[in-house]
């Protein structure tokens, strides 16, 4: 039987999340035209800098010693347990920490990656990008300060103090859907203003604004940033929900997610992307559910899931490119339509037929 | 020692590299697709030797698991064109569209594939999750009949790989069938007003791109000791690396680059591994650090649609001229 509460607190915690992810990934291609495929190289990353802040500075903050105390063993899950439930003030300072840790370093990481990526084509792009988030992974699992290829366990989430289960989730949704409902705003904002329609003019043909002008290494590698820091953020928020992070949670898979949610929502759109990631993480949570009913006799249920998933976003592509909800075309008032016209000397004293 | 059995690796993974990153650049330049589910035909092209080895308890042919390799990667890349690269094309969808299409497509013929994998585990008791080498029984019997003791591996990529690459380079130089596919890669519009049938051309470019690229495939089972649904992407990542050096249009480029990269990686792993202890995970880091360097250093500027950057510069220097 499903506790409807839990479900409905477990699935918008996965939902802003992912949403962050999605919300950031419009802003990338959808918006400024950067084919992002390793999304989840900037994900995982802003895990792991949240579970190391998470946990080795919380525990050398409170005297442990951290080559004793670390977080894959026993002794260091069980400490960092009792001080999520004990410390409180501490354990959120460190999780606000981790979170603008994660958003600065994976920021700076997305800008001096998509330095030298840039100046080459969207294939090539996309291939480069995809390949660091394996490289990522490589090195997480050569990593033993990072647990290697088990992970890191026992990172807290910030509201364990409060005993009720039920509460402390309600509070970290409320931190998740915070910054997710901050993240949107910001995306939304830049979309409809003078940025968002150079990044527009970007991603329709880079060459073209160029030669009007516009600076568009610098564009892009800014959007980089701000994009990439988001994504970290959203990876240090799963890691201290999830209390764990592994190599293998950081696979190709994810970045195809969040691309099949923006491509199924409107890969323009940021309300699209909140659409497709509300849709594709609600399917996901009820799989997870349904996972144990429907396979487990020839095969892993879990391995329809992509294939249903991919179907989708081909047919999406192929029938309906725009997705669910398209881009619409840029708000022009009248006012503004003078002013441009003025400015091209198509306004006489008769005035203009077209403004309104 | 320990240097000639990395030798020996860059060799055959040489081979591997050759046989996957021509058809990447060649699919690229007849149909401008940046193809992201080429991992599914390395993939596929190395299962399908794995279910014949089982299905012909272990006593397959080199010859007709080449031959059912190239048949199932050309016949899924024709599949691809139909259902999804000319539909976008049709419609006028960007190269960017047609990317995320083939990453989709990546996905769905990937967990198709464990899906097979597992149905097969449970019907016939053997793990195809993580499968050991195929040796190829023809090819032990030429060697038995000769007296070659060298490795069969070394064998079977030399004779797949020179194969492969002379019939493609007659096929594109020496027959109108080449010279027609040169033609749409060269200019599509003036190719079809020449009568050139461009669908049928590109139809059987992505069959041939399939069929070759499966063919790696089949010698990656040959060598590896363990062949699990995830080695296409450990392939793509230095088949990508590979055709972006060839500028994703010369062939002989992409095979030098290839060769380039097996011969660095597996150096430099050895290099790494004897003096910092370092896991065989790391060998793509050491590939991606290749690629990433000529990107800071010599970027190949425009190729695949990217910026012409210098070009600002110029016209900048002659706006603030005279």
């Amino acid at each position: 039987m499903i506790d409807v509460l839990s479900f409905a607190i477990h699935w918008l915690t996965y939902f802003t999340i992912y949403a962050i992810l999605a919300i950031t990934l419009v802003l990338e291609a959808g918006i400024s035209g950067i084919t992002n495929f390793g999304k989840v190289a900037f994900f995982g990353l802003g895990a792991y800098i949240g579970a190391v802040v998470n946990t080795y500075t919380l525990l050398a903050l409170l005297g442990y010693d951290v080559n004793t105390y670390t977080p894959f063993t026993a002794q260091g899950v069980s400490v960092l347990s009792k001080i999520a439930a004990s410390e409180p003030i501490i354990v959120i300072m460190i999780f606000f920490m981790s979170l603008a840790i994660s958003f600065v370093i994976t920021g700076l990481f997305g800008r001096l990656l998509i330095y030298p990526v840039i100046r080459v084509g969207a294939g090539f792009v996309g291939f480069t990008l995809l390949s660091v988030g394996e490289i990522l992974r490589a090195i997480y699992m050569n990593t033993h300060f990072l647990g290697g290829t088990y992970g890191m366990f026992g990172i807290p989430q910030p509201f364990t103090w409060l005993r009720s289960p039920v509460l402390s989730a309600l509070c970290y949704l409320a931190v998740t859907f915070s910054i997710f409902l901050s993240a949107y705003i910001l995306v939304s904002r830049i979309h409809e203003s003078p940025l968002g329609r150079v990044l527009r003019a970007i991603r329709d043909d880079d060459v073209a604004a160029l030669f009007l002008g516009k600076d568009v290494p610098r564009i892009k590698s800014s959007v980089f940033f701000l994009t990439s820091g988001l994504s970290g953020v959203a990876g240090a928020l799963y890691a201290c929900y999830v209390g764990s992070v592994n190599p293998q949670m950081f696979v190709v898979l994810v970045t195809f997610n969040v691309w099949a949610m923006i491509i199924i929502g409107g890969s323009s759109s940021p309300m699209g992307a909140v659409l497709g990631a509300a849709l594709l993480s609600l399917v996901d949570r009820l799989l997870q559910y349904a996972t144990p009913v429907i396979g487990g006799v020839l095969f892993s249920a879990d391995y329809l899931r992509p294939i249903f998933i991919g179907c989708i976003m081909i047919a999406i592509l192929v029938k309906k490119p725009m997705g669910l909800l398209p881009e619409k075309p840029p708000k022009i008032t009248a006012g503004f339509l003078r002013k441009a016209l003025e400015e091209i000397g198509e306004v006489n004293e008769g005035g203009c037929d077209t403004c309104d | 020692m320990e240097i000639a059995r990395a030798l020996i690796c860059s060799y055959v993974f040489s081979w591997i590299y050759i046989l996957s990153s021509i058809p990447l650049t060649l699919s690229y330049r007849t149909t401008k697709v940046f193809n992201f589910a080429h991992p599914v035909f390395i993939t596929y092209g190395a299962y399908v030797a794995i279910f014949l080895n089982e299905f012909l308890n272990k006593n397959t042919p080199l010859f007709i698991a080449a031959l059912f390799s190239f048949t199932t990667g050309g016949l899924i890349g024709v599949l691809n064109y139909l259902l999804i690269i000319r539909p976008l094309h049709q419609r006028g969808a960007s190269p960017n569209v047609h990317m995320i299409a083939t990453m989709g497509a990546w996905f769905v013929y990937q967990y198709a594939l464990y899906i097979i994998c597992q149905v097969l585990m449970k019907l016939r008791g053997a793990s195809f999750l993580s499968y050991p080498s195929v040796e190829y029984v023809d090819i032990s019997y030429i060697q038995r009949a000769i007296g070659l003791n060298t490795p069969q591996y070394i064998v079977t990529s030399t004779t797949l790989g020179l194969v492969v690459i002379l019939s493609l380079y007659v096929l594109l130089n020496k027959t109108m069938l080449g010279f027609a596919m040169r033609g749409i890669a060269d200019n599509q519009i003036l190719a079809t007003l020449c009568g050139i049938p461009r669908d049928k051309l590109m139809a059987l470019t992505w069959f041939l791109t399939g069929g070759i690229t499966a063919l790696s495939g089949i010698l990656w089972v040959n060598f590896s000791g363990s062949t699990t649904p995830e080695i296409g992407l450990h392939v793509v990542v230095i088949n990508f690396a590979a055709a972006f050096i060839g500028g994703l249009s010369s062939l002989l480029v992409t095979a030098l680059a290839s060769a380039a990269l097996a011969l660095t990686e597996n150096i430099v792993f050895l290099f790494l591994s004897y003096h910092l202890g370092l896991q065989p995970t790391i060998r793509l880091a050491i590939v991606f650090g290749v690629v990433f360097t000529i990107l800071v250093i010599r970027p190949p500027l425009g190729a695949g649609g990217g910026l012409p950057y210098r070009f600002r510069t110029r016209i900048g220097r002659k706006v603030a001229g005279p």
